[in-house]
C-alpha cells in the first residue's frame, strides 16, 4: 500500500486588496490506498482550501501536492470533487449528468458506460437513468453527484461538506450509503466536514486542523473492525471515545 | 402515463380545466367587449369618431390600404427592418458578451461606458445616424439595432456571469477544456436568461424601427402612423397600429415557441 496522496508542507496565502490571507501553514499529510480520511476543525481554518490544493484549483504559495507521484500544478482529473450542493445541471437527464466527466475526457466507451449503468443500477438508481434533476430527492441528487465523482474512476475522492445541506434523517442514510459506495469501490477518500459525528462514523483516519492558519494539530486512527457501516458504528461503545477525543482536540 | 385517480383528484383536475377555460374565454370577450363599445358609442355619435376612430372605419382603412396596393409593402418594410434590427443585435450583442466574458480585464475596461451608454436615451443619436448613414432603411436599421444592442450584451453577459463557480469548478475538475466550458456549461446554463433577453429585444426592435421611421422615411407602418397624423386621418394611424401589435405578437410568439422547442428537446 502506497502513499497515494502527499501534502508536503504546504502553506497557502490569500491575497485580496483589504487583506492577505495566510489560511494554511505547513501542512502535511498523507493517504494510503483505500484510506477514508475525515479533516475537521474549526470554519475558515483552510478546509475547503486543502481539497483545492489537492484538485488542482489552487497552487500552494509554498509546498507541493503529489498524487500517485504525480506533481500537481494545474487542474487534474486523478482526483474528482463532490460538494455540498449536488451541482447536477438540470438539462441534463441523470445518466448524462453522471457521464458528464467521461463525455468531456472523451472516455465514453462502451465499458465505461456499462459501468455507469451499473453503478446507478446497483445503488437504487437505475429506475431513474432518463429522469431529470429536478424530479429527484435531495438524497438521491447526492447519490447521483457521488457516482457522477466516480465515474470518471479518479484515484482521489475530495468531499467538500457533501451532506451538510441534508436533513438529519437523509443525511444518515446518505452517510451510509456514500460510505458503502467508497469502500466497495476501493475508493481513496478526503471528506471536509464540521460534523464530528459523521466523522467518527464514516473515516479511518481523523485528521484535526487547528484554527486559521490550519496546521495538523492530530491524527486520530479509528480501530474499528472493517466490517462496521456507519450506523454500526454508531452503536458501538467505542463511537463515544473516539468522538470525545476529537472534540477534546478541537477545544 | 395515465394513472387511476380517486374521485376527488380528477375533480380537482376538472376544476382546474374549467378554470383555464374560463381565463381563455373572458380574455376573447374582453377583447371583443372594448372593440364593440368602442364601436357602438362612435356609432351612436357618443365620441366623434373622426378624432377616436372605430373599427369599422380601422377595417375600410386597412381595406383602402390593400386596395391601393400598399397595404404589404407597408407592412414587409417595417417587419423586415425590425427583423434585420432584431438579428443584428442579437448576434452582434451575443458576440460581445462573449468577449467582454472571455476577456475580463476588458470588461473591467468597458464597465462604465456600457452602463453611460445603456443610460443614454439612443433617439438622441437620430439626427447623426441620418447625417452619417443617409435617410433610409439602413439608418432605421441603425437605429434599432442601437437601441437593442447594449441591453443585449448587458442581459446576456450577467446571464454569463450568474453561472454558479461551482459548477466552474466542477468543470475544471472533470477535466473541461475552455470551449467545452463555453458550449456544455455557460451556454446551456444562461438559455433561460438568453430567451427573456430575446423577449425584451423584440418589443425593443420594435420601438427602434418605428423610432427610425419617424425620423426619417417615406414607407413603413411609423411613416403611415406620422402621415396620418398630419393628414388628421387617425382612421390610417389606428390602422398602422392594430398592424402593429399583430406582428409584435407574432414574432413574441415565435421566440416563445422557439423556447418551448429547445425546452422539449433538452427534456428528452
Ligand atoms: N479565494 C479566496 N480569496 C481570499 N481569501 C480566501 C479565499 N478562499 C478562502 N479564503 C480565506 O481563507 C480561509 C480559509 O478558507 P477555507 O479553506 O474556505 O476554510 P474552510 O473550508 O475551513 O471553512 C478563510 O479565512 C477564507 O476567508
Ligand atoms: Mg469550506
Amino acid at each position: 500500500m502506497g502513499n497515494v496522496l502527499s501534502i508536503n508542507n504546504v502553506s497557502q496565502i490569500y491575497h485580496t486588496k483589504q487583506n492577505e490571507t495566510l489560511a494554511l501553514s505547513n501542512l502535511t499529510l498523507t493517504a494510503n490506498e483505500g484510506e477514508f480520511i475525515s479533516i475537521v476543525g474549526p470554519s475558515g481554518c483552510g478546509k475547503t482550501t486543502i481539497l483545492s490544493l489537492i484538485a488542482g484549483l489552487i497552487k500552494p504559495t509554498k509546498g507541493s501536492v503529489y498524487i500517485q507521484n504525480k506533481e500537481i500544478s494545474g487542474p487534474t482529473t486523478l482526483a474528482s470533487y463532490m460538494f455540498q450542493k449536488d451541482n447536477l445541471l438540470e438539462w441534463l437527464n441523470i445518466y448524462k449528468n453522471v457521464t458528464i466527466g467521461l463525455s468531456l475526457q472523451h472516455k465514453n466507451t462502451e465499458t465505461n458506460k456499462k459501468r455507469v449503468i451499473e453503478l446507478l443500477e446497483k445503488y437504487g438508481l437505475g429506475d431513474f437513468i432518463k429522469s431529470y434533476p429536478q424530479e429527484l430527492s435531495g438524497g438521491m441528487r447526492q447519490r447521483v453527484a457521488l457516482i457522477r465523482t466516480l465515474a470518471t474512476n479518479p484515484d482521489i475522492l475530495l468531499l467538500d461538506e457533501p451532506f451538510s445541506a441534508l436533513d438529519y434523517q437523509t443525511r444518515l442514510n446518505v452517510q451510509n450509503d456514500v460510505f458503502n459506495i467508497i469502500k466497495r469501490e476501493r475508493k481513496t477518500a478526503i471528506l471536509v466536514t464540521h460534523d464530528i459525528n459523521e466523522a467518527v462514523a464514516m473515516s479511518d483516519k481523523i485528521i484535526v486542523l487547528s484554527a486559521r492558519p490550519g496546521t495538523v494539530k492530530c491524527e486520530v486512527h479509528l480501530s474499528f473492525s472493517a466490517e462496521l457501516s456507519p450506523e454500526d458504528r454508531r452503536k458501538e461503545p467505542l463511537f463515544y471515545e473516539f468522538y470525545n477525543q476529537i472534540w477534546e482536540a478541537l477545544k | 402515463m395515465k394513472k387511476d385517480y380517486s374521485k376527488e383528484h380528477q375533480n380537482y383536475l376538472k376544476k382546474q380545466k374549467i378554470g383555464i377555460f374560463i381565463t381563455h374565454l373572458s380574455r376573447i370577450l374582453l377583447l371583443f367587449a372594448v372593440f364593440g363599445i368602442w364601436e357602438l358609442v362612435a356609432k351612436a355619435g357618443i365620441v366623434d369618431p373622426f378624432i377616436t376612430s372605430s373599427p369599422s372605419r380601422i377595417i375600410k382603412a386597412i381595406e383602402e390600404l390593400y386596395l391601393s396596393g400598399s397595404l404589404f409593402s407597408h407592412t414587409w418594410a417595417t417587419l423586415l427592418e425590425t427583423i434585420l434590427a432584431f438579428s443584428i443585435s442579437t448576434m452582434a450583442g451575443f458576440l460581445i458578451a462573449l468577449l467582454l466574458y472571455s476577456i475580463p480585464p476588458i470588461r473591467k475596461i468597458l464597465e462604465p461606458y456600457l452602463i453611460v451608454l445603456n443610460s443614454l436615451p439612443k433617439v438622441a443619436l437620430g439626427p447623426l445616424i441620418i447625417v452619417w448613414i443617409g435617410a433610409g432603411t439602413k439608418a432605421i436599421v441603425t437605429m434599432g439595432v442601437l437601441i437593442c444592442i447594449i441591453v443585449t450584451t448587458i442581459g446576456i453577459l450577467n446571464g454569463f456571469i450568474g453561472v454558479e463557480e461551482e459548477k466552474l469548478k466542477l468543470f475544471k475538475t472533470l477535466g473541461a477544456n475552455k470551449l467545452q466550458v463555453l458550449t456544455k456549461l455557460i451556454l446551456p446554463a444562461s438559455f433561460p436568461t438568453i430567451i427573456s433577453v430575446l423577449k425584451i429585444n423584440v418589443g425593443l426592435a420594435w420601438v427602434g424601427v418605428i423610432m427610425g421611421e419617424y425620423l426619417n422615411s417615406s414607407a413603413g407602418l411609423g411613416f403611415l402612423i406620422v402621415y396620418g397624423g398630419q393628414i388628421f386621418k387617425l382612421d390610417l394611424v389606428m390602422a398602422a397600429i392594430i398592424i402593429l401589435c399583430l406582428l409584435a405578437s407574432i414574432m413574441y410568439f415565435i421566440i416563445a415557441l422557439f423556447e418551448y422547442l429547445v425546452n422539449k428537446k433538452r427534456n428528452k
